[in-house]
């Protein structure tokens, strides 16, 4: 089966600073991808990238960019996918409504500019968008504004607006940071749901691994501008390859099991910084003197990919 | 009219009084004397007594106030007049009453003061957001240099100047004559705006002729103003274009003219609203000089001529209408801030 999304070296500078050192992501036909990492590692950029929406000031570049088997290198063709191909759901749903329209007319909006609805089709599409991401009021929430909405209500009315377009791919940034930590969760689930009932696929980007667990099929793990690690969900948890991974996953498990909350020691580089070979090298339990040496080598083992000299397997292969 | 409404003009009566008070002395305070402007260059002394006799201008301070606001009850005799009874006097250079003269002639200024205002947020609204949306480009240099123009140029040399190169070298428009060419018939319609009367009642050539006749004093009142819209416009855009709402409105496939014209400018507006409050307000002023280069027959010119024969009526009369137009527009100004902002509460 061939990617969705396929991305490979893509790298990003914002004002001469290197951002992204060379990313490579697929997402596949139906699957939700978990992009995990600190804060900082480049998560967000990514997905700026894609649907080119980087900070003035940027210069982007790919080795390859598709998406449904058209190339995606010109900005033409990413600008074009906003909304259409791809929905996007935002971190602070509050402040991403804006706040002087109705939120019924900010959406109904989306429906006529994205799918060429009349006016009287799109409120009508609207409301069944807007009962089709739970909410059970929906003549009252199309009427209302955005400050009159709870964060989480505004954050179903968000996805209802990455609906609008029927997109292939929805990309979600931390959408549930700031929200209640009881909505959070229903947030999570609906949007698990709707990839599912609406033939799309996803991307949900998130600082939490607790997150991951529960709506992704695959991870992508960040470090300092690129995945070190890729992988299902389940075996990630299991034996993640890569000693950054590891670590997440298992301060992640020990904060569910009530565990005191723990720190990978050291501190994650700022854009800018002399990194070693393997920017994790200085933080790493395992790091070795070939590892601010020589570049990672990328490992393939059980279903996970890696770059790392010592990934935490015996029966890694180097490729 | 909603209780909100109510209690802003109520709120206005005291404010109002003030004025009146304030005007009545600075009109006094000028130099010059209306009684013997009045009675001529060769009137004796004795007529010119007599006139001011006539005038009641010989009576106390406090008393002329008095008979102002409340009228001839003043003086303990029946009758009417006074400002509480919507009587602004008599001018003492036209012989009519002041209220009939204003109003005779505050279609005139409407119609200058709107056609630059509407000339002004016209170019200052869009130029403001483009400038904003290509920031640091030619366009937003360009605009710097428009309001950095419009601040540095006074309205009346700028009246001139126009009058200079559209009438005296290139002969495009006409000149200073007032409202039509001096031949035309003004259109007898409801509003008393020439350009609106002549399009109700089809006249184009009358409408032509008013259209020829406003451009310039309307280029000439409205173009200060478009600086200071333009810089707020911009400065505001600048902020709404970094807001999460504009990111995830272009990530949802908003775009061009709708994005800019719609979603961003009605939240860079606010700004723009008041500042063009203030400048309405301050634009009744400048009538009076761009009114007078161009002969426009409005209520700058009346008070122009006014203030030359210190007919004290009229000038307080002009104050008065002043200070009201002024705080109508606030309130309006307010109106619209509810309208375009639903955040925004009225109490
Ligand atoms: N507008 C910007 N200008 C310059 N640098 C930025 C800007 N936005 C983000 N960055 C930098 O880019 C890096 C990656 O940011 P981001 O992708 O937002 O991280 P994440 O989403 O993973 O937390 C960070 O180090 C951040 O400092
Ligand atoms: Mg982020």
């Amino acid at each position: 089966m061939s990617a969705l999304l396929e991305l490979r070296g893509l790298e990003v500078e914002i004002q001469g600073l290197p951002i992204l050192r060379g990313v490579d992501i697929e997402v596949m036909p139906g699957e939700i991808l978990g992009v995990v990492g600190e804060t900082g590692a480049g998560k967000s950029m990514t997905a700026r990238a894609v649907l080119d929406l980087l900070p003035a000031g940027s210069a982007v570049s790919f080795r390859s960019c598709s998406f449904g088997g058209q190339d995606f290198i010109p900005v033409k063709a990413r600008q074009e996918a906003r909304g259409h191909r791809i929905g996007f759901v935002p971190q602070r749903p509050r402040g991403s409504l804006n706040p002087v329209f109705r939120v019924g007319h900010q959406l109904s909006d989306a429906l006529r500019r994205l799918r060429g609805l009349g006016r009287r089709a799109a409120k009508k599409e609207a409301l069944d968008l807007l009962r089709s991401v739970r909410i059970t009021d929906p003549e009252r929430v199309y009427r209302s504004f955005p400050y009159e909405l709870s964060g989480g209500m505004c954050q179903r009315v968000c996805i209802a607006v990455a609906l609008a377009g029927e997109p292939e791919l929805i990309i979600a940034d931390e959408p549930t940071t700031g929200l209640d930590v009881t909505i959070q969760a229903e947030i999570l689930r609906l949007f698990g749901d709707l990839i599912s009932e609406h033939n799309t696929a996803g991307m949900l980007i998130t600082h939490d691994l607790g997150v991951v667990a529960d709506v992704c099929d695959r991870v992508a793990v960040m470090y300092a501008g690129r995945v070190v690690n890729t992988g299902t969900t389940a075996e990630i948890y299991r034996e993640a390859l890569h000693p950054y991974a590891n670590r997440l996953v298992s301060i992640a498990a020990s904060l569910d099991s009530g565990g005191a909350p723990r720190e990978i020691p050291g501190r994650v580089p700022n854009p800018g910084d002399d990194l070693a070979s393997c920017a994790f090298a200085p933080r790493c339990f395992r790091a070795e003197s070939d590892c601010f040496e020589q570049e990672p080598p990328l490992v393939d083992a059980e279903g996970q990919l890696a770059f790392c000299h010592h990934p935490l397997t015996s029966e890694a292969v180097s490729r | 009219m909603s209780p909100y409404v109510i209690r802003r003009l109520i709120a206005l009566i005291p404010i109002l009084i003030g004025v009146t008070l304030l005007a009545f002395l600075v009109s006094r305070a000028l130099p010059g004397d209306p009684a013997r402007l009045y009675a001529g260059i060769q009137a004796s002394d004795a007529q010119v007594e007599a006139i001011r006799e006539r005038l009641g201008l010989n009576q106390p301070l406090y008393q002329q106030y008095c008979v102002y606001m409340i009228g001839q009850t003043c003086l303990g005799e029946s009758g009417g007049g006074g400002l509480i009874r919507g009587d602004l006097g008599e001018s003492i250079r036209t012989g009519f009453s002041v209220a009939d003269d204003i109003t005779a002639r505050l279609p005139a200024t409407i119609e200058m003061v709107g056609a630059g205002m509407l000339f002004a947020l016209a170019a200052a609204l869009p130029l403001g957001v483009w400038a904003a949306v290509r920031r640091g480009k030619l366009i937003d240099r360009f605009c710097r240099f428009i309001s950095t123009l419009g601040v540095a140029v006074p309205d009346f040399w700028l009246a001139l100047i126009l009058m200079l190169i559209f009438f005296v070298f290139l002969g495009w428009l006409p000149g200073p004559v007032g409202r039509l060419d001096i031949k035309a018939i003004p259109p007898d319609g409801p509003t008393g705006f020439y350009t609106i009367d002549s399009l109700i009642r089809g006249q184009w050539e009358t409408f032509r002729n008013a259209v020829s006749h406003l451009i310039l004093p309307m280029i000439a009142i409205g173009f200060p103003a478009v600086a200071p819209i333009l810089r707020l416009t911009r400065n505001a855009t600048l902020s709404v274009l970094n807001s999460d709402y504009i990111a995830f409105g272009r990530a949802s496939g908003l775009r061009g003219p709708p994005l800019y014209l719609k979603y961003v400018l009605r939240n860079a507006l606010p700004g723009a609203v008041t500042m063009t409050g203030l400048i309405v307000g301050y634009m009744i002023g400048g009538a009076v000089l761009v009114e007078r280069v161009f002969s426009w027959p409005g209520v700058g010119l009346y008070a122009f001529a006014s203030l030359q024969a210190n007919d004290y009526p009229a000038i307080q009369g002009f104050v008065l209408l002043s200070a009201v137009t002024y705080m109508l527009v606030f309130l309006v100004v307010d109106l619209v801030q509810s309208v375009i902002d639903p955040r925004v509460r009225l109490k």
